[in-house]
């Protein structure tokens, strides 16, 4: 049997990650969850060679998402991450892409245009 | 809430903040009403803050549960708190975005705010509700503003600069 794509969501709302979660496993992809920046971390170093993808929100708690991303940076370059959050500036959007990150979509999003950036990123 | 209920909250918040005002030395008469913003139901609310050099504030979402219910994307799986806090994140996204046109930047702000820094210490403070209807209930949001920025219509906008609309997917 093939094995499922992991997918490591990173949101502080249980909303988003309940809803991500949903949207992920109904496009056939497992899912882990972490609540904050800090969480996040963690979870990418105990699990990092498991994970085919991150999706990142931006603004959380005790750390942010870019913030999350430049702690991690060089130490996981074939990890991709998607970052998906209310926050459209530029300059956070340019930060992220110097630590790693390979993809922005900006809340509220459509399931659709996600998954299709999820495929794209874990081919 | 009862009115019972209404009655006891107000003699209590009366009572604490007259008494409290009194100690910095001004005395408050209590004399106007409450002001109900939505009608009597089952609500829910959230807050979020935000804090620039320029601007700082916080919005306040409140809603009937049925109403967010209906709205949520997980209906059967998640807080409603958490979602208003969710729509009242994604609205200041939207001012965020927005004001981008007029050079106007903030941050979200999840622990303390932050203090003033002096040279905005002198930021006009406004408070406002705007309630917007539906078939299915009221949307209260309440936005406490501090702002050194004229955003009438005499403003004119910023040269534009690059910023990213709701629901675009850029690859990096």
């Amino acid at each position: 049997m093939l094995k499922k794509k992991k997918i490591l969501v990173i949101d502080d709302s249980e909303t988003i990650r309940i809803h991500l979660g949903q949207t992920l496993r109904d496009a056939g992809y497992e899912v882990l969850e972490a609540a904050d920046g800090l969480m996040g971390a963690f979870a990418i170093r105990e699990r990092a060679g498991d994970i085919s993808l991150v999706i990142c929100d931006v603004n959380m708690p005790r750390l942010d998402g870019v913030e999350m991303l430049e702690i991690l940076h060089g130490q996981y370059p074939k990890l991709p991450v998607l970052m998906l959050t209310s926050e459209s500036r530029i300059d956070k959007v340019e930060r992220a892409k110097r630590a790693g990150a390979k993809a922005w979509i900006i809340k509220p999003f459509k399931p659709e245009l996600l998954v299709q950036a999820v495929a794209k990123l874990t081919a | 809430m009862k009115d019972d209920n209404w009655t006891f909250w107000r003699r209590l918040l009366s009572t604490a903040a007259t008494e409290l005002f009194a100690h910095y030395g001004v005395d408050l008469k209590d004399e106007s009403h409450w002001t109900p913003v939505l009608g009597s139901g089952d609500l829910v609310a959230a807050s979020v803050y935000f804090g620039g050099d320029q601007i700082r504030g916080g919005l306040t979402v409140c809603a009937p549960r049925s109403l967010l219910s209906r709205a949520t994307p997980t209906p059967t799986q998640t807080s409603l708190s958490d979602f208003a806090r969710e729509i009242a994140n994604q609205i200041l996204g939207g001012l965020q975005f927005a004001l981008n046109d007029y050079d106007v930047d903030f941050s979200y702000q999840f622990s303390d705010p932050k203090p003033l820094p002096s040279a905005a210490a002198d930021l006009a403070i406004d408070a406002r509700t705007l309630v917007l209807r539906s078939l299915g209930g009221e949307v209260a949001l309440i936005f406490v503003v501090a702002s050194s920025i004229d955003l009438g219509p005499q403003s004119i906008p910023a040269p534009p600069r690059p910023s990213l609309a709701r629901g675009s997917l850029i690859m990096l």
